[in-house]
């Protein structure tokens, strides 16, 4: 009988606690990943005439359109370049002195690739059919020349904006040594410049 | 050993998948055209010899360089000019296998006839004062082209195509005068001729 009324005793204090169970709250979760898109954004200064007689360009811009609801945290965002040779496609970036050129190879008479390592050298002296410009400026974020995957490119930094639109600009000089009138043929020179954005794992 | 080398392995694999990947690019295509373009310039501007005045004949070659430098394969023409009373004239011409080019006094400067009368390629000296001919020994190219000239008879140029670089074109004329061209009907002065380097035909 004592036993009975013990067991009894224990149901009844613990009825409540399970009657509370029943009324648990309940918690969606949707999660949105961060996303981002880059998009080219063509103008005139993707098209340049070079004067011949000096190697001066008539200008030369790179502007990319950047959306993302991340930030530096969640992307590297990553500016590399090509160029075309005889031996494979090659870095367009080279560091001179600590400034940034780009170099732009001749699509129709492609250079070989001792015309880029004689360039990223340091001392030019025998580059035919790529000639070498400095990179002179941008706007949209913070652009540092740095290594990226073992390549030199131009990492960009939003700083948190959700859209930015950033531009590289193409010095009209050309590197010293890096243009000739019986080196570099007549053609279209070119530079394909990458915009990559990186998810940060 | 080999256990703890597979999970080394293993760690290598995961650690690499974690590795950033891209997601989202774009490109975009830097273009500057660089147009033909051909810079000629002559070694010398004026070139002087005397001439014998008993035989006419020059006292050694003229030698007339020019200097091409050229970012294409261009075609290139080599007039001669020289002055008469009515104006200039074509100063060279073909007489059998062989071009001459013809000097003018321009201090008397001859009519128009004497030029007419030496191309026809039988002149007489006394036709033709104050113009005198000297045959052309060819032109030679060297540097970035190796083809030879040809002479275009029709057009009185001689023409030839160079390759990107550097070309040079020497026009050399023999001393040796074209003995139906000169006499005593040429009077003392300066004669002359104009040879034009040039990326424009006639």
């Amino acid at each position: 009988m004592k036993h009975n009324f013990i067991i009894f005793l224990i149901l009844l204090l613990t009825a409540p606690a399970c009657s509370g169970a029943a009324v648990l709250d309940s918690r969606i979760v949707t999660i949105v990943p961060a996303a981002a898109v880059v998009k080219s954004v063509s103008g005139i200064k993707n098209n340049s005439v070079i004067d011949p007689q000096n190697g001066f360009h008539s200008g030369l811009d790179a502007v990319f359109n950047i959306k993302t609801n991340g930030d530096d945290s969640a992307y590297d965002f990553v500016l590399s370049s090509s160029i075309e040779t005889v031996h494979g496609v090659k870095n367009g970036y080279f560091l001179k002195g600590g400034k940034l050129y780009l170099m732009l190879a001749n699509k129709d008479r492609l250079p070989s690739s001792s015309a880029v390592v004689d360039i990223v050298s340091g001392n030019p002296e025998n580059n035919p059919n790529i000639i070498a410009y400095p990179v002179v400026g941008w706007s949209g974020g913070e652009f540092k020349p740095q290594s990226y995957n073992g390549e030199l490119c131009c990492r960009i930094f939003s700083g948190g904006q959700q859209e930015m639109t950033i531009a590289q600009y193409i010095g009209n000089t050309p590197l010293s040594r890096t243009y000739s009138i019986e080196q570099d043929t007549a053609g279209m020179y070119e530079a394909v410049l990458t915009l990559n954005i990186y998810r940060k794992p | 050993m080999k256990k703890t080398k597979l999970f080394a392995a293993l760690l290598l694999l995961s650690a690499t998948s974690m590795c950033a990947y891209a997601e989202n690019f774009d490109t975009q295509i830097l273009r500057a055209k660089l147009p033909s373009y051909v810079d000629i310039s002559a070694e010398t501007e004026i070139q002087e010899q005397n001439i014998n005045p008993q035989t006419g004949n020059l006292e050694s070659c003229f030698s007339s360089v020019f200097t091409v430098k050229a970012n294409d394969k261009l075609n290139l023409y080599l007039h001669a000019k020289t002055n008469t009373n009515s104006g200039y004239d074509n100063a060279f011409f073909q007489k059998g296998e062989n071009v001459y080019v013809i000097l003018s006094n321009i201090d008397h400067k001859p009519n128009s006839s004497s030029i007419a009368d030496i191309k026809t390629g039988s002149a007489t000296p006394e036709n033709n004062p104050n113009a005198i001919a000297y045959p052309v020994m060819g032109v030679v190219l060297g540097g970035a082209t190796t083809t030879e000239t040809k002479y275009n008879s029709a057009k009185n140029q001689y023409e030839f195509s160079v390759n990107p670089g550097i070309t040079t074109a020497t026009t050399t004329v023999s001393p040796s005068v074209d003995s139906s061209t000169y006499s005593y009907n040429d009077r003392a002065g300066t004669y002359e001729a104009y040879v034009t380097l040039t990326d424009t035909t006639t």
